[in-house]
């Protein structure tokens, strides 16, 4: 069967606004949306730029608006697309070209929280640092992140105030300020507690709805604002 | 300009940011309407006489409608703050505020019409 493919496309060196250009794509139900990018790409227009690396679903490079919905174009299937299938760049972000988008913001706002562990102290066995299964439980849904930007380009705050740190930046700072072994969970909060920070969360519910993790992204949310408030004086 | 594809629980926040404004509207247009009292008792009386009528009340039925969905989409959004581990019935949290809004408004719709309904000689 044939798939009615449209593409936003925009070159900066040849356009003043992006425009729909429509592909007639051979596929298979059982194809993902990325199958059909790349038989655009291929055999018809070699010119389309977008991401793509692992095309598994765990890069994460190849978050799309596909259908009016962020997804990963190498995880939805044309069965479940259907036979017209419209794909855009992620919204609220500055397009290079195509569907490639400048994610340096995106990038800059994941490095403010601290993204990694904190604890200088030596472990008491001199080897590793031990915790319980329990306390890993704490902050296991949080730690699926593939950081592929599905959820923060498709929250409606983001869109409004491009500073709003984001629903990915902070379900990373959470992996982190829950996670026993960490040391700068006070930094971390302090961070989230920013204008720009976690207040910003109107509980839209569309990260939850984009990630391709399925991570309750709200809940992290909500957990973080949970531990400012419990430890403000 | 993208276009995002809609969800209920976007509706349900942008119902409350509109049910919100509608009701911070009205309580300024309450203010002052009341305020006319301190001009003496007839001009008290003449704006109360312009304010009965069928389209006020039909106003005040969509109101009340503001009233209740504000209410309750506000005690799920409070409910979510404080136990962030109900954050994952927000589907049917949505639902129901939007069912229990329908529900409510049912009798108290009733009771507010009925003053200005034919049933009831007008």
């Amino acid at each position: 069967m044939d798939v009615q493919l449209r593409i936003l496309r925009f070159d900066p060196e040849r356009d003043d606004l992006a425009h729909w250009e429509e592909y007639a794509v051979p596929a298979e139900p059982s194809d993902r949306v990325l199958d059909l990018l790349h038989h655009v790409k291929w055999y018809q227009d070699g010119t389309l730029t977008f991401r793509r690396s692992c095309a598994h679903g765990v890069c994460g490079s190849d978050a799309m608006l596909i259908n009016g919905r962020n997804r990963l174009a190498c995880e939805y299937l044309v069965k479940d697309a259907g036979r017209a299938i419209s794909v855009e760049p992620v919204p609220g972000s500055q397009v290079i070209k195509d569907l490639l988008v400048d994610l340096e913001g995106f990038w800059d706002k994941y490095r403010s929280v601290m993204p990694y562990l904190v604890n200088d102290e030596v472990p008491e066995d001199g080897k590793e640092r031990r915790q319980s299964p329990d306390e890993r439980e704490r902050f296991d849904d949080t730690s699926k992140c593939i950081l592929c930007g599905a959820c923060t380009t498709a929250c409606p705050s983001f869109w409004a105030n491009p500073d709003y740190v984001g629903p990915a930046a902070i379900v990373n700072a959470h992996r982190f300020i829950f996670d026993s072994r960490d040391h700068a969970t006070e930094e971390r909060l302090e961070i989230m507690a920013d204008a720009d920070g976690v207040w910003r969360c109107r509980t839209i519910f569309n990260c939850v709805e984009a990630c391709p993790r399925g991570i309750n992204i709200t809940r992290a949310i909500m957990e973080v604002t949970r531990q400012i408030e419990i430890r403000r004086p | 300009m993208f276009r995002y594809r809609i969800s209920w629980s976007q509706l349900a926040w942008l119902g409350h940011r509109l049910s919100g404004i509608g009701v911070l509207v009205y309580l300024f247009m309450h203010i002052v309407e009341n305020a006319t009292l301190a001009f003496g008792p007839s001009v008290y009386d003449t704006t109360q006489t312009f304010f009965r009528n069928l389209p006020v009340r039909l106003g005040e039925i969509v109101l009340m409608a503001a009233l209740v969905y504000h209410s309750l989409n506000g005690l799920r959004v409070v409910a979510m703050d404080f136990w962030p581990a109900t954050t994952r019935w927000y589907r049917p949290m949505t639902y129901a505020v939007i069912v229990g809004t329908i529900v409510a408004m049912i009798p108290l719709g009733l009771i507010m019409i009925t003053p200005y309904a034919p049933w009831n000689g007008r």
